[in-house]
């Protein structure tokens, strides 16, 4: 688990920056992930039996009734916390008839651990487009969250539609599992790969995201992602490892290095 | 080590001896930013409440407030 990803995604909950939160040096990334679930956790629980109440009184309405209110009276925050206390099969019913906007909306409200069997139910074009919304706005956070909880199939569908590939390394910062964007890096063609690596290297703290998603990849995608780098710029492999030397992951990546 | 400062478990709504590493001051300063967080929180849930409230007419506000426990 990445120490600095947990702390980044702590920093969001709280409304801080990372840095702001320097005080916590002394706790890793599984006590900086306990906190932040904890708290996310606190904040449902103190609200949770009025969201149950109103999504109870909501299961028996027809769905068209049910979005209407959604998107008409109760709006995103009171949606994404009713979410929780609603059957799945109503839930899913309701998102459909959702637009893409205001399933946005409701997404950036929500805990996405809490939401792991609505990613499993959700059709894949709907997460499409919602994803799609997210990139515009900038919300990296939100999919970085959702990414390590969406079912592996689906996350190679919804990739089609991020186009930016920095984007692809900005929701990757808030995502613990790189290994499973390490997964989907490789899927990505040699053309798109090398603009992913283009758009690491113009900036630091993304060299260092590309860096870790390498670390997770098998030797003979590491050789890959070498020959690519070596490609954009042979400078660029050099200026890698000297960061990943700094900061403990180099080892993970002797085949890159190596190549 | 310091022991976990009461403001911590109150905001978190449990105990996490995780927390203990923590210096009291650091403890505090946590504390203090997870009670910001839940201020921030709850006044925004109670302004998408009050504005879901203010779609029932004015007489059956009161009511459908009690029902729901706000």
């Amino acid at each position: 688990m990445d120490r600095n990803t947990e702390l980044r995604r702590l920093a969001q909950a709280l409304h801080k920056s990372a840095d702001d939160l320097a005080y916590l040096d002394k706790l890793d990334a599984v006590a900086l992930q306990k906190l932040r679930t904890n708290f996310q956790n606190s904040l449902l629980n103190k609200f949770g039996p009025v969201f149950e109440r109103i999504a109870g009184a909501g299961k028996l309405a027809p769905d068209s009734i049910s979005a209407t209110l959604c998107t008409k009276v109760f709006g995103p925050a009171i949606t994404a916390n009713m979410s929780y206390f609603t059957p799945m099969s109503k839930a899913v019913s309701l998102c459909k008839l959702f637009d893409a906007d205001f399933m946005a909306e409701v997404a950036r409200e929500q805990i996405p651990e809490r939401a792991v069997d609505m990613l499993a139910e959700l059709p894949v074009e709907q997460l499409k487009k919602v994803t799609a919304k997210l990139v515009e706005h900038g919300d990296f956070h939100v999919l970085g969250g959702f990414t390590d909880y969406i079912p592996e199939k689906k996350a190679i569908e919804i990739m089609e539609v991020i186009k930016d590939p920095a984007a692809n390394l900005h929701i990757s910062f808030y995502a613990q599992r790189k290994d499973r964007i390490a997964k989907l890096a490789n899927m990505l063609n040699d053309q798109k790969l090398l603009e992913l690596i283009a758009a690491a290297f113009a900036d630091e703290n993304l060299m260092v995201e590309v860096g870790l998603i390498t670390a997770e990849m098998d030797d003979k995608a590491q050789v890959r992602m070498a020959k690519l780098t070596d490609k954009v710029n042979k400078t660029y492999r050099g200026i890698a490892k000297a960061k990943a030397e700094g900061l403990g992951y180099a080892d993970r990546m002797k085949a890159y290095f190596a190549a | 080590m310091p022991k976990l400062d009461a403001a911590l478990i109150d905001a978190l709504g449990e105990p996490m001896p995780e927390l203990e590493q923590l210096s009291a001051a650091n403890q505090k300063k946590l504390a203090a930013d997870l009670a910001a967080a839940h201020q921030a929180h709850d006044a925004f849930l109670k302004q998408s409440m009050d504005n879901a409230l203010e779609h029932i007419p004015r007489l059956l506000r009161g009511t459908v407030k009690k029902i729901l426990g706000l």
